[in-house]
């Protein structure tokens, strides 16, 4: 059924957020979320009506899947100011998380995002990523494990050594 | 059952974390937590890492509308225009030269309803998907002009119908590349030509889905053009800058050399 264009509107930053989060870049990322919303369009006589977010992060997932597995990269957070300019964070915490997020692999990355940030339920993030529930969750706790990690373990900015 | 009794799982941490546990369920892990000091510095690490991470990512949410996703919202539904001169002779010479005029002829409502749906169909995607990508300066294509070969059998193989690249250098067209798409499930396939001013045309080709054949029908979208028909068992839209004397002929260039 057709899609309310401005209920499509009001989910445009949360998808250039979780684009952001996984690509690590902002123009890859709004390359994604642009794909996506002519993908909704051009198909909303699928939408079923019934949990607008949902339908449109599923369709966000898949062009993200596709599109870093057709360049088979990592991503890439070389500049704090390429996710985000502003806001309260104190830059290196920001650097910090960023720099451990990008080390986990997409895999984790998908389902810690759309629920930590996002706010999706693990029902629904599974439904999103067509994998079982408890696979979730135990994607979700590597996450967070390896995230502890990288955050206490190494040092946030490598020092440069002078001789 | 008491709290402290029951199994408590990694599962049960990460949603502990998340704070998506039910009562019950929350307190009996608060309660092993109080019992488990390392656990709870793990949940409390967990928390400020959502934290942390929102704190880095939400300033996205106050970025400005990029204008092509405004503009992809408001893309208004195509006006519709009746049938230019040109592109009515244009399109009796077509059909004299298919043998015959016998789809001019056409007298079956029901196919002629179809065909209007999925000319329509066709049409409104194909500029979607020309405004998008035409705007593309890093990613216009998916497959570059230098693999021709793989990428006409490829969208051929994914459309599920020979998909050819014109040769369009008459009109001072080069062919960029091309890619895949999704019309309303369906996959499609789209080819970028530029001029030597930097002019960027696309034509998107679809299967027909059952549709009969139609001459050439004309719509625009403010700067842009569009051209579109269907032939055989695939419906095409050539979409330009709106100059309807140079679209028609790269049109019947297309034509002539696709049918």
């Amino acid at each position: 059924m057709p899609i309310d264009r401005r209920e499509l509107e009001r989910l445009i930053p949360a998808l250039r957020r979780y684009a952001r989060g996984m690509t690590g870049d902002r123009s890859s990322a709004d390359d994604m979320v642009q794909d996506c919303l002519v993908r909704a369009l051009d198909n909303e006589r699928q939408f079923r009506g019934e949990n607008l977010p949902g339908w449109v992060f599923t369709i966000l997932t898949n062009v993200v899947r596709s599109k870093m597995r057709s360049v088979r990269r990592q991503p890439q957070f070389s500049e704090v100011t390429d996710i985000a300019v502003g806001g309260d964070a104190d830059p290196a915490t920001r650097i910090a998380i960023l720099a451990a997020l990008s080390g986990l692999s997409e895999e984790q990355r998908q389902p810690f995002l759309l629920t930590a940030v996002e706010g999706f339920s693990y029902r629904e993030t599974a439904d999103m990523l067509d994998v079982p529930i408890g696979t979730v969750m135990s994607r979700i706790a590597r996450a967070r494990v390896a995230l502890s990690e990288r955050l206490d373990g190494a040092p946030v900015v490598p020092l440069r050594r002078i001789k | 059952m008491s709290g402290a009794e029951r199994k408590i799982t990694e599962a049960d941490f990460v949603a502990f974390a998340d704070e998506r546990l039910e009562p019950a369920d929350r307190a009996a892990v608060e309660v092993w937590l109080a019992e488990h000091p390392d656990d709870r510095k793990t949940v409390e690490a967990w928390r400020s890492q959502t934290a942390a991470l929102r704190a880095a990512l939400d300033p996205t949410l106050a970025e400005p509308l990029p204008a092509a996703m405004a503009a992809l919202l408001s893309s208004p539904a195509p006006r519709r225009r009746s049938w230019s001169m040109p592109a009515l002779a244009a399109s009796l010479a077509l059909a004299i030269g298919l043998g015959g005029g016998v789809f001019l002829g056409q007298s079956d409502w029901l196919g002629q309803a179809r065909t209007a749906d999925r000319g329509d169909i066709i049409a409104k995607a194909g500029y979607r998907a020309h405004k998008m990508y035409t705007a593309e300066v890093r990613h216009p294509v998916e497959v570059a002009a230098n693999e021709e070969d793989h990428l006409v059998s490829w969208l051929s193989k994914r459309v599920g119908a020979p998909v050819k690249a014109p040769d369009l250098s008459a009109q001072g067209l080069k062919l960029l590349g091309g890619r895949l798409l999704p019309v309303e499930g369906d996959p499609a396939a789209q080819l970028m030509y530029e001029g030597a001013n930097g002019d960027r045309y696309t034509l998107f080709v679809t299967k027909s889905d059952g549709a009969p054949p139609t001459a050439f029908h004309f719509e625009e979208w403010g700067a842009i053009g569009c051209y579109y028909w269907i032939d055989g068992n695939l419906g095409y839209a050539l979409n330009g800058p709106k100059d309807r004397d140079k679209l028609m002929a790269i049109a019947t260039r297309i034509y002539e050399q696709i049918s």
